[in-house]
This record gives C-alpha cells, sequence and structure tokens, in this order.
C-alpha cells in the first residue's frame, strides 16, 4: 500500500513536473511569507523581516533542490535529466553517434549471436530428472562415434557399485514419406531401460519396458516425439496402437511396421543429435534385429553385436566424473581383440551428451571452435571499444571548456563524471539495442544457412533452437554495461581539469607535456597494433577462402541440378524375380533419361552414381602396373550416361566421349580424367591403353575379383573438390550400358543430373516432372542445384571468412578514426606552440609535416607490435576456425599498406587544420 | 537563541510532526514554528527537511495534505494527522518515551 502510494505520487511529480514545480514554489512562498509575517510582529521593519526570514531559512534554492532530489523519483528525475542531456549532445554530432552506435551494433550483435548458438549448444542442461547425476560416455572421435559393441558396453554397465543403472544407445534414421518428398526422421535406438534411467515423462502411453519390449517374438514398438505424433498423427489422443513404417536408410518402404505405444513430452528431443531433434525411438535389439537380421545383409554374428554409440549412465551420489572416467578406460583397453579398434581413441565422459558439429569445422571440435569463435569476435568488440573511448577522449578536449565552466558553476566533480559515464551508457545501450536486433538476424541467418552432414543427402534442416533467453540478455546487457562504462570513463581523465582559470581561458595546460602526450601514445598505438593484427589475420584468412573459391572446380556447378530417388531396395527383396526387378528398374531409368533429353527446359541430362561433390571412391590398375606387380591407385568411381561431361561442362581433351556403340556387349571402355592419366602413364598418351576398376571390397570377402580391362577410349578434365584446397580428384568414368552385373540399374547413389536453359527453380519442378511421369510411385529423396551443396561445403569456411572480414574493416575503420581523434588532440593542444611557429615564420607544410609526423610516429611504432600480434593470432586462428598459412607475403606487405594510408588520411584533417593556424588568432585567445 | 539551536536529532523529525499535527491541522511553518517554540528554540528545522518530511509522511500514509486558500487569497498546504498517523504516533511516543528513560537511568547512574 505504502510502496503503491509512494509510486503513484512519484509518477505525479514525475509526469507533472510543472505542477508539482508550483506546488513547491507556492507552499515554500507561503512559509517565507508567514516568516516574515512572525519577524515583523516581533518588531522589525518589513524589509529586516524579509531578511531575517531568508537568514532562517537559507537559500530557498537549496531547500527546493532537497525537494525535488527527495524520493525515488529524484533520483531517478536526475538521471533521466542526464540522460537526456547526454542525448542532447549526442544529437547535437550526429556523425560521431552514428559511427559510434554501428561500430557497437557489430561488435555487440556479433558477440550476442556467437554467445547465443554457443550458450545453446553447449550450455544447455537436458530436460530430464537430476542431468547432474548422469555420465555420459562415448568416443571422443567424430567420424567414428561408436563405443563398442553392444554386448560388450553391458560389461560397462555392469558396475554396481559405480552406476545405479546404464542405458545404451545407437542413432537411428528411417525415411518415411510424405507426398512424392521422402524426408529422413533422426532417431534412436535405445535399450528398454533408456526412459527409466533418464527419467522422462511421457505425453501419452507407456515407454519401453524391458519385461515387454525385450521378450522373444516380442511385437516391434516405437515412441514417438510430440512433433512427429502432430506431423503424421494430427495429434490424434486415439494414435496409440497405430502402426509406424519405418523405412530403411535407402528407402521409405519397409515389411515391418512399430506400433506405436508412447507420445513423448514436448521438452524431450533426445539425447543424440543437437542439431536435429530425435522423432523416434525404437528398443535397440528389435531394431537390430529388423534391419540386419534378414537374409539381405546377415552376418555370422548375433544382433548383440550391433555397436552402441553411447552410454548414459545415472551414477550412484558422491560417484565424480572421474571415477567413471577411469573405470570407462579400462574397460576399453580390455575390450576383446576383435572389437579393439573401437576404443583406439580412448573413451569421453561427460555430464552431457556429446556434441558433434554438423560441418566440417576442421577437426576443431565444438567448444574449441566456440572458444576461437568467441575470441575473434570479442577482439571486434575490445578494438571498437578501445577505438571509440579514443574517440571521446579527443572530443573531451573540445568539451573541456564546457566541463570547466559546469564545475565553476557548482557541479561537483562527481556530477560531471556520472554525466560523461551517462553518455558513455547511452551510447552503449544504443548499440546494444541494434546489436541484438542483428544478433537475432545474425542467428537465424547463420542457421538457416547452416549444411547438415547428419542428413546425408535427405533433405532435413538443421532445428537447433537457439532462444533468446535470460543468459543471452544478461550477457548483451553485461557487455553494454562494460562498454558503456569503458567508454565513458575513458574521457574522464580530461575531465579532472586541474586548473579551471587555464581550462577555461582555452590554454592548453603547460605542465608535463611530455607526460601527457606518453598517456596519448600508450592508448593510441595499442590501438593501431589490434586494428593492424586484426587487418593482417583477416586478410590473410580471406585471401586463403578466396583462393578455395576462385580455384576453377573443373566443372561448372551453376544452372546444374540433380535428382535423387529411392531405390526400392524393399521391392527388390519381395520381387519374385530379382533380374526382373532390376530390369524394371533399369526402364526406369533409362525413361526417366529419355523423357529428361527431350523436355524443351533441358539443355542436357545425364545419369550418374557419382558427382564432383559426391565422389565414389574406389581404385584403378593400369595393365602395365597389374603385369609388373604394383598395386593398384585410389580413384573415384563413376558410372555414367554420355551426357554427364555436356552437363557437368568437363571438357573432353582427347579421344571420344561414350556412344551408341559402347554396348553391353561391346569391349570395354573407360574414359579417365588429365590427374588420372598423367598417374598412370606419366608423360605418355593413355588413349589405347587398359586399366581395371577395382570397386572397395565388402568386408571378410577374400575372393579377389579376376582384373576386366577396360580400353581408355577419352581423356577429360580433371575435377576438384568444393573443400579440397585445390587438390583434384581422380576420376575414372564407365558407361552405364556396359555395367558387369546390372547396366542401369545403379544400386546406390544414382542420380539424374540436367542442365537447365532457364531459371534454377524451372529446372528443379522440370526434374521432378521427369520423375514423376517416369513412375509416379518412386519417392524423391532430393532435388537440387549443384551450386547449392558447393555453397553447403564451404558454408563454415564462408561464415569464417565474412566473420573476418568484417572485423577487418571494422578494425581499419576504427583505426582511422582513434587515429584521426588522438592527432587532432594533439594538434588542439598544441596550437598555441604551433601558433607560435607560425608567428616565428615555419611555412605551412613544415607545421603540417610536424603534425603528420606524429600520426606516422605512432603508427609505426604500433605496426611492430600490430604485426607480432597478428603472427600470433594467425596462428591461433589456424589452430582452431580454418586452416590458413602463417607467412602469406602480399598480405603482410598489403596490410601495413593499407594501414599507412588509412593513417595518413586520418592526419591530413587535422594537419591541414594545424597549417591553417591563424597566430594571431592563437595567441590573442591564449 | 541561534546559538542554542540545533538541528534536529536524526530520526525523531518525523516524531515532531506527528506530535505538531496531533493537535491541529497546520501549515508548515506552523510546524516548524510550533516545533522551534514549544523546543524553546532548541531545535531548528529548515524547510526544505520539512517538505521532504511531509512527503514521505504523506506516502506512508500517515499524514493527508491539502491544498487551501489563506486569508491573502493564496495557496496554502494544510497537513492533518491521519488515523494511521495517530496510531504510529501512540506507537513512537511510547518508545521514544522508553528510550529517553533508559538512557536518562544509564547516563544518571553512577
Amino acid at each position: 500500500m505504502t510502496f503503491v502510494r509512494a509510486l503513484l505520487s512519484g509518477l505525479r511529480r514525475l509526469l507533472w513536473r510543472s505542477r508539482a514545480e508550483r506546488d513547491l514554489n507556492d507552499e515554500l512562498q507561503h512559509y517565507l511569507e508567514l516568516a516574515e509575517r512572525d519577524h515583523a510582529r516581533d518588531g522589525l521593519s518589513p524589509d529586516a523581516a524579509a531578511r531575517a526570514a531568508r537568514v532562517e531559512m537559507g537559500s530557498l534554492d537549496a531547500a527546493r533542490e532537497q525537494v525535488r532530489g527527495s524520493g525515488w523519483e529524484g533520483i531517478a528525475g536526475a538521471l533521466w535529466r542526464d540522460v537526456g542531456y547526454a542525448a542532447r549532445m549526442l544529437r547535437r554530432s550526429p556523425g560521431f553517434t552514428t559511427v559510434a552506435v554501428l561500430v557497437l551494433a557489430l561488435g555487440i550483435g556479433v558477440n550476442t549471436a556467437v554467445f547465443s548458438i554457443i550458450n545453446a549448444v553447449l550450455f544447455r542442461t537436458l530436460p530430464v530428472k537430476a542431468p547432474d547425476e548422469l555420465a555420459f560416455i562415448y568416443a571422443p572421435d567424430s567420424r567414428t562415434p561408436t563405443l563398442g559393441p553392444y554386448e560388450d558396453a553391458l560389461t560397462l554397465g555392469a558396475n554396481p557399485q559405480l552406476f545405479v543403472d546404464t542405458a545404451f544407445l545407437r542413432g537411428d534414421s528411417a525415411l518415411l514419406r510424405q507426398g512424392v518428398d521422402v524426408h529422413r526422421f533422426n532417431g534412436e535406438s535405445v535399450t528398454t531401460n533408456y526412459f527409466d534411467v533418464l527419467g522422462v515423462k511421457l505425453r501419452l502411453g507407456r515407454g519401453l519396458v524391458p519385461a515387454l519390449d525385450d521378450a522373444p517374438g516380442a511385437d516391434l514398438v516405437v515412441v514417438i516425439s510430440d512433433s512427429l505424433w502432430r506431423r503424421l498423427f494430427n495429434a490424434d489422443p486415439g494414435v496409440i496402437g497405430q502402426r509406424l513404417t519405418l523405412g530403411r536408410s535407402d528407402s521409405s518402404d519397409s515389411r515391418r511396421s512399430y506400433a506405436v505405444v508412447g507420445v513423448m513430452s514436448p521438452e524431450f528431443r533426445g539425447v543424440s543429435n543437437l542439431w536435429t531433434p530425435t522423432e523416434y525411438w525404437v528398443p535397440l535389439l528389435q531394431r537390430s534385429e529388423d534391419l540386419w537380421g534378414d537374409s539381405l545383409f546377415s552376418g555370422k554374428r548375433s544382433v548383440r553385436a550391433v555397436p552402441v554409440t553411447t552410454a548414459i549412465a545415472r551414477v550412484r551420489p558422491g560417484v565424480t566424473l572421474e571415477q567413471v572416467q577411469a573405470l570407462a578406460s579400462v574397460w576399453a583397453q580390455n575390450l576383446s581383440p576383435g572389437v579393439r579398434g573401437y576404443g583406439r581413441y580412448g573413451v569421453a565422459v561427460s555430464n552431457s551428451p556429446q556434441v558433434l558439429l554438423p560441418f566440417d569445422a576442421a577437426g576443431a571440435t565444438p567448444s574449441r571452435l566456440g572458444a576461437g569463435l568467441m575470441v575473434v569476435t570479442s577482439l571486434v568488440l575490445i578494438i571498437g571499444v578501445a577505438n571509440l573511448a579514443g574517440l571521446l577522449m579527443a572530443r573531451g578536449v573540445v568539451r573541456r571548456s564546457e566541463v570547466a565552466i559546469r564545475l565553476t558553476l557548482g557541479a561537483g566533480r562527481w556530477r560531471v563524471a556520472r554525466q560523461l559515464v551517462t553518455e558513455g551508457l547511452l551510447i552503449a545501450a544504443m548499440g546494444a539495442m541494434a546489436g541484438l536486433v542483428l544478433s537475432r538476424w545474425l542467428v537465424t541467418t547463420l542457421l538457416d544457412r547452416m549444411p547438415n552432414r547428419f542428413a546425408r543427402g535427405y533433405s532435413q534442416q538443421i532445428a537447433l533452437g537457439v532462444p533468446l533467453d535470460l543468459s543471452v540478455l544478461l550477457f548483451t546487457v553485461l557487455a553494454a554495461l562494460v562498454v558503456g562504462l569503458v567508454i565513458g570513463i575513458a574521457p574522464l581523465r580530461q575531465a579532472n581539469v586541474p586548473n579551471l582559470t587555464e581550462a577555461l581561458s582555452g590554454a592548453s595546460y603547460g605542465a608535463s607535456r611530455r607526460g601527457r602526450a606518453r598517456l596519448r601514445h600508450s592508448i593510441v598505438i595499442p590501438q593501431v597494433a589490434l586494428s593492424l593484427a586484426l587487418l593482417l589475420v583477416a586478410g590473410v584468412a580471406a585471401r586463403a577462402l578466396l583462393k578455395i573459391a576462385l580455384v576453377a572446380p573443373g566443372y561448372e556447378p551453376e544452372r546444374a541440378a540433380f535428382v535423387e530417388v529411392e531405390s526400392h531396395l524393399e521391392r527388390a527383396v519381395r520381387a519374385e524375380d530379382r533380374r526382373a526387378y532390376l530390369d524394371e528398374r533399369a526402364a526406369v531409368w533409362r525413361r526417366m533419361l529419355e523423357i529428361a533429353e527431350t523436355s524443351p527446359g533441358i539443355e542436357a541430362a545425364a545419369i550418374a552414381d557419382a558427382l564432383p561433390t559426391r565422389p565414389g571412391g574406389g581404385g584403378v590398375i593400369s595393365r602395365e602396373d597389374f603385369e609388373s606387380g604394383n598395386p593398384s591407385t585410389n580413384a573415384q568411381l563413376a558410372q555414367i550416361t554420355p551426357g554427364y561431361f555436356k552437363v557437368l561442362g568437363i571438357p573432353l581433351l582427347q579421344g571420344r566421349n561414350f556412344g551408341a556403340r559402347d554396348a553391353p556387349t561391346s569391349p570395354k571402355v573407360t574414359i579417365v580424367d588429365e590427374e588420372l592419366a598423367s598417374r598412370l602413364w606419366p608423360a605418355q598418351s593413355a588413349i589405347g591403353r587398359y586399366l581395371a576398376f577395382y570397386t572397395t571390397p565388402p568386408p571378410g570377402s577374400t575372393r579377389r575379383q579376376a582384373p576386366v580391362w577396360r580400353e581408355v577410349v577419352g581423356v577429360v578434365g580433371a575435377v576438384r573438390g568444393p573443400l579440397s584446397e585445390g587438390w583434384p580428384y581422380s576420376f575414372a568414368y564407365a558407361p552405364a550400358a556396359q555395367d558387369d552385373q546390372m547396366p542401369y540399374a545403379y544400386i546406390h547413389g544414382e542420380a539424374l543430373i540436367a542442365r537447365g536453359r532457364g531459371s534454377d527453380r524451372d529446372l528443379i519442378r522440370t526434374l521432378r516432372e521427369v520423375v514423376a511421369q517416369a513412375d509416379p510411385g518412386l519417392g524423391i529423396i532430393q532435388s537440387r542445384m549443384l551450386s547449392d551443396v558447393v555453397n553447403e561445403r564451404r558454408y563454415p569456411r564462408r561464415v569464417a571468412a565474412t566473420l573476418l572480414v568484417f572485423s577487418g574493416l571494422a578494425g581499419l575503420l576504427l583505426a582511422g578514426v582513434g587515429l584521426y581523434g588522438v592527432v587532432s588532440y594533439s594538434v588542439t593542444q598544441r596550437l598555441k606552440e604551433l601558433g607560435i611557429r607560425a608567428a616565428l615564420g615555419a611555412d605551412r607544410g613544415a607545421i603540417a609535416r610536424l603534425v603528420v609526423k606524429e600520426g606516422l610516429g605512432v603508427a609505426a611504432v604500433g605496426s611492430v607490435f600490430g604485426s607480432i600480434l597478428a603472427y600470433a593470432g594467425i596462428g591461433l586462428t589456424a589452430h582452431l576456425v580454418l586452416p590458413i598459412p602463417s607467412v602469406d607475403v602480399s598480405a603482410w606487405i598489403a596490410g601495413p599498406i593499407v594501414l599507412g594510408i588509412v593513417v595518413l588520411a586520418a592526419c591530413y584533417l587535422p594537419a591541414r587544420r594545424a597549417a591553417r593556424v591563424d597566430p594571431m588568432v592563437v595567441l590573442r585567445v591564449q | 537563541m541561534a546559538r542554542t539551536s540545533t538541528d534536529v536529532i536524526q530520526g525523531t523529525l518525523d516524531l515532531l510532526i506527528l506530535r505538531s499535527l496531533a493537535l491541529e491541522p497546520m501549515h508548515g511553518f506552523g510546524v516548524a514554528r510550533r516545533i522551534q517554540t514549544v523546543s524553546q528554540g532548541v531545535f531548528r528545522v529548515n524547510p526544505g527537511s520539512l517538505l521532504v518530511a511531509f512527503q514521505r509522511l504523506e506516502r506512508q500514509g500517515l499524514i493527508r495534505g491539502e491544498w487551501r486558500a489563506t486569508e491573502h487569497n493564496r495557496r496554502a498546504r494544510f497537513y492533518a494527522l491521519t488515523r494511521a498517523g495517530r496510531r504510529r504516533l501512540g506507537q513512537e511516543t511510547e518508545q521514544w518515551t522508553r528510550r529517553a528513560e533508559a538512557i536518562g537511568r544509564l547516563l544518571e547512574s553512577d
């Protein structure tokens, strides 16, 4: 009640200030009158009475101030007036304000964006019961994230003195068809105690139950996520008991289906993949039996040998992660010899699930990449702040007389300081607000464009939630506070004007000029050094990245698209006659190619089982090497139709393309690229020579294939991968019509590719129509432009490069602004000296040179430190973010030159001002 | 008079105001004069502190201020004790007396 009254009355006073003022005046006036009358009654003359009353009351203004400053609204009002004053000051110099806010928005925005992603990736807590009691055990190597076979992993879990219970899982995925498109969903194959170990609550139905779902012959069951429930079942409450087909990894078709027994609550989205949420959970043993138990893929081992990726242990109270780590390490070493490979990289124990990156990040782990990014981005902010502080200091000189006047009029130093800090905070607050908006935009853009290597070719978006949560807001506010305080406090050194009269008369205070110059330089030299370092790091990185982007890939990914369709393996399994099925499938592909070739929107079309963005792998051996017992050579094998080279724009260098004469029965032929040709037959023509293909033999196969000799009929240009820094692949092509086993059957990786005449969108639509015409029942896995795939692969580097280049440019801009501020500060301080020099006959050029010399000297010293810093910075960047050369001569030469030009430009304006000093005016003012 | 006067003891101004207003509604100067005369010039109140104190007490709901016209047709603000104010005055007086007696006893003890 009291609080409300204080709030209301305070607000009244703030909002109707003139009325509050009038009331206050009236009340004091009345008080004064009564006091006067009182004294008059004591017998004083009216004048004397008035004087006595005044003396008694003291200053009316002081009383007014006392009342105004009281209550919460008094403090708020004073702050508000400070802010208003600061806003007026900033409005008066819009150029400075715009630069300052933009620089801070950039700095704070980039930092907040990086922080919010790191926050969402590394610092999330699982929505499970007591997440701090969980220990996650997994293989630290992200390329083979496998802990070991299930039956061996069980022995790790069987440690009742450490663990209450342990669950195991492996990632799973299923293809589900929606309309024409086949989507890939992530799931987890889990042991049936998974939900009990984690302690998660379900929305509907039951979780997995060991007694029920591990029983021999039990029905296949699945627990689905809340989002899958909405997407596939329209949030039907009667979903329990309905059946779901979980397609294998290359087909949405399946013989067996799973009964839905439960729907997960929306908060829990699995533990295996942070970027694309888990949509279903199936019992590990059931799923393994379903996938690998049948004849087509049968091995000799039982499903209990299926590898698991992660163990989730609920530890007993007091058990530390170190104890778990020790146990797990010993376990990994004692794995039976047959499976020892699993433990090669050791095991990692953590209290949160493993985080795999959805893109190739030069081998960096998420936390290291995060730290690296944070270092680079905070460098931008630090340089920005340092330069802004310098700029504000320079402004402080201009404002010295203003500050002096305020001090003379009785403002306390504290009051003046508060004013300057308020200005800094106001700039920072505006920058932070703009930065917050920028960061949201950055986060969505970054995540939208982020490729997803977990999707493995299927259409699947990154779906990481990056909430604008309290810690992100706190981070931004904290950054703004620190920035505001720093840029507010730095100019205070100028505000502490020791001698008011000197300051008022505009003289530069004479004592210890050298000392002040040293202070000034000690601020600007690190600025120049940091800016140069940033410029060099950015320059070297940008050049390295440009080199990758500019190297001709050997083909033209623009205007080329590809479509991948389901392979319908299940149809093959069910087909009575496998040969008949394969023939039918080959017919579908041929039909597709025919339709595409006659389509008006398509310039050229082909079918291939490998693409420059997705090489096939394998090896070749030349007849010469085979006969002299040399080993085979690595090469990418591709089966193509003759249109392939035209679609991709790969030039034919020698010999001929494939054609109608290369029929199944005619002699086997091949085309190699120049890279492979020069490796197999250096300095000789490859045409007319023979080689054989080696595909990777299936595991466990000991039978050596007899070589099938193919005559080289053509040599084409080499192609390069999107990330391989210019190293070309070695491709060996064979006509699809001459496939040994099944011509045109393309068991895996097949795609229809085409070069279009019109827009990208038209091309994609045309290709999808072609598929529908050839076989209406065929599901499309993906239909994309080749250039999109190339860009996607380059994504992490592009992001890193863009960030670095932005930082470099911001650094350069700031170095210029900062130097300008410092040099013009110095000119202002030296006006008297310069005036005397001019009066004594120094010519304008000499004075200008004097000023430029100071700027260049500072820049030179800064450059030396900057180069050292840059060398370290490049090493760090190369280590953490992307591989760049530490010595890039042209960047090292260009960087200082560019900086030098900026320095000269920054010195030019103050130097001109100094040269125009009119000695008479200056000396009179002083 | 001026020489012997002191500022009001910290924290007792509110009590003195409440006590003054207990007799009748008064304007600011009235309260100041009353405190001065009754304390025989020992306590002197400056108008700034007084107005701040009024504002504080008003916000606590202990007094109520209202504008009235004076005989010279000027606006003057009169303050009156509320029921809560009267209750508070009772409590504060009792507490003060107890404390003052205790301090008195302590100071007079040998």
